[in-house]
């Protein structure tokens, strides 16, 4: 027979898992710091692409005066001032970046908490069926 | 007010009755919206500025998610650019990409607002995105709506440059950018903008009754005289009618939007005082509007069941004559 209080709780789940906590289900699975270190990778990774495409779109700006000058360009400058910017960049992102996704983490977890209760009731639903099956085939054995 | 509610209800279980249906429609109108927009800023390439072209891109933005209309949206921007300079396309790419890495990636629902921005401001609407995000967002929006307003500015800017000038080399790229730069219409709407968005947010988070209508309304009036008056005393080139009528159609857009998302009834506010071992509480609450959508019901009285309770019709219709009792 239909047990309509399973079914609502299985509706529940199902929307969670693919609406409601999603990403937070898909990032359930790492542990603290490897999630924090993970996005925080992803992170200086994406800004580092960013980075680069910039000083290129600067370049190409310049490509007048680079061709020109190519010879007399403070290359030992010009490096450092590139280095220090990146360096500055990263720095920020490491440290804006690492606090935000241990936010996130501890969030994601205080919000999954709802999702594991239902898992939990489901699971119990699952265990009294397992017991009643149980309690039937001793009857039948004559246990 | 009523009314206005029962339509809503309608309209809710409309939508819920024909959601497969309705999404694939919208889809198809946002595809198209994005594609025909694309044609008419920067259609170049006369193989793809065509409505047909359109409608195909439109039907199969249907079987598309939003994050991949975004790129072939993009892509289709690029592909005009190369058709008139390889330069311009390659700068366009790159500037995609580095909106896409450095933003995008961070927070990808931004980039839907990046795209709505371009498509509204050739129809007067996007005075409605401000308040809007203003009223269902942080003042955090302010970062995607410029973004999105210097995307437009941009890609005026290539068109701009591309129709005077014959160079093909880097020059144009330093034109396009220069160009940019000057252009005092962008530098006023992102300003405009961030202001109406910051207003509104402000607004709707006060304790007032109609918080939210009055923080639409004050957005509205801010966003006009901030225009006008900016327009008066630098000449920005802005059209009064046109922008008045976007300006209505945007508030009353906006005011939609936020009565189909939340309509209170400011009439059964209560006010209630408790408190725990920490904190004594007065909590303000505000009941929203909900009103069950009365179901018609038709009741069908069909030509045979009307002739059985009518003496004489029935055997009218098997061919005898009609109450020949009564005639006796």
């Amino acid at each position: 027979m239909v047990n309509e209080e399973k079914i609502r709780i299985m509706t529940q789940i199902a929307l969670d898992e693919t609406k409601r906590y999603k990403s937070e289900i898909e990032e359930s699975g790492y542990y603290k710091s490897d999630y924090i270190r993970a996005h925080v990778i992803s992170v200086v990774w994406n800004l580092t692409i960013s980075y680069v495409l910039i000083l290129f779109l600067v370049a190409l700006y310049h490509a007048d005066y680079i061709f020109v000058n190519v010879a007399r360009l403070e290359y030992g400058k010009l490096g450092f001032a590139v280095l220090g910017i990146y360096a500055g960049i990263v720095i920020l992102s490491l440290f804006f970046s690492y606090f935000h996704f241990k936010r996130k983490y501890i969030k994601s977890l205080s919000a999954l908490k709802d999702y594991y209760t239902k898992l939990k009731k489901l699971d119990d639903f699952y265990m009294q069926d397992q017991n009643k099956e149980e309690a039937v085939d001793d009857t039948i054995t004559g246990v | 007010m009523t009314q206005l509610l029962v339509f809503r209800e309608h309209l809710q279980k409309f939508y819920q009755k024909y959601t497969t249906f309705l999404n694939l429609l919208f889809r198809f109108i946002i595809g198209f919206i994005a594609f025909s927009s694309v044609n008419r800023m920067v259609g170049y390439n006369t193989a793809f500025n065509q409505v047909s072209v359109e409608l195909l891109l439109a039907a199969g933005s249907m079987l598309m998610s939003g994050s991949v209309l975004l790129f072939f949206t993009a892509a289709f921007v690029v592909a005009h650019i190369f058709y008139v300079s390889r330069v311009l396309a390659l700068i366009i790419t790159v500037i995609f990409l580095i909106f896409y890495f450095g933003y995008a990636k961070f927070v990808p629902k931004h980039a839907y607002i990046i795209f709505a921005v371009p498509i509204a401001i050739p129809f007067h609407l996007v005075h409605g995105i401000p308040i809007i995000l203003g009223l269902i967002m942080t003042p955090s929006a302010i970062v995607p709506i410029s973004c999105g307003v210097g995307i437009y500015y941009l890609l005026q800017s290539v068109t701009s440059v591309v129709n005077v000038s014959t160079d093909t080399s880097i020059n144009l790229y330093q034109a396009v950018l220069q160009q940019f730069l000057s252009c005092r219409e962008m530098y006023v709407m992102i300003i405009v903008f961030s202001i109406v968005t910051v207003v509104v947010y402000i607004l709707r988070n006060r304790e007032w009754d109609f918080a939210f209508e009055i923080a639409i309304f004050a957005g509205a009036v801010a966003n006009t005289i901030l225009f006008l008056v900016i327009n008066y005393l630098f000449n920005i080139n802005i059209k009064t009618v046109p922008f008045l009528l976007g300006m209505l159609c945007s508030t009353a857009a906006a005011w939609f939007v936020q009565f189909m998302r939340l309509a209170l009834n400011y009439t059964g506010v209560e006010n209630l005082q408790f408190e725990d071992e920490e904190y004594y509480y007065y909590v303000r609450a505000v009941p929203k509007m909900n009103v069950a959508a009365p179901s018609k019901r038709v009741k069908r009285i069909n030509a045979r069941h009307f002739s059985e309770h009518v003496p004489g019709l029935k055997d009218e219709k098997d061919g005898t004559k009609i109450s020949d009792e009564n005639e006796r």
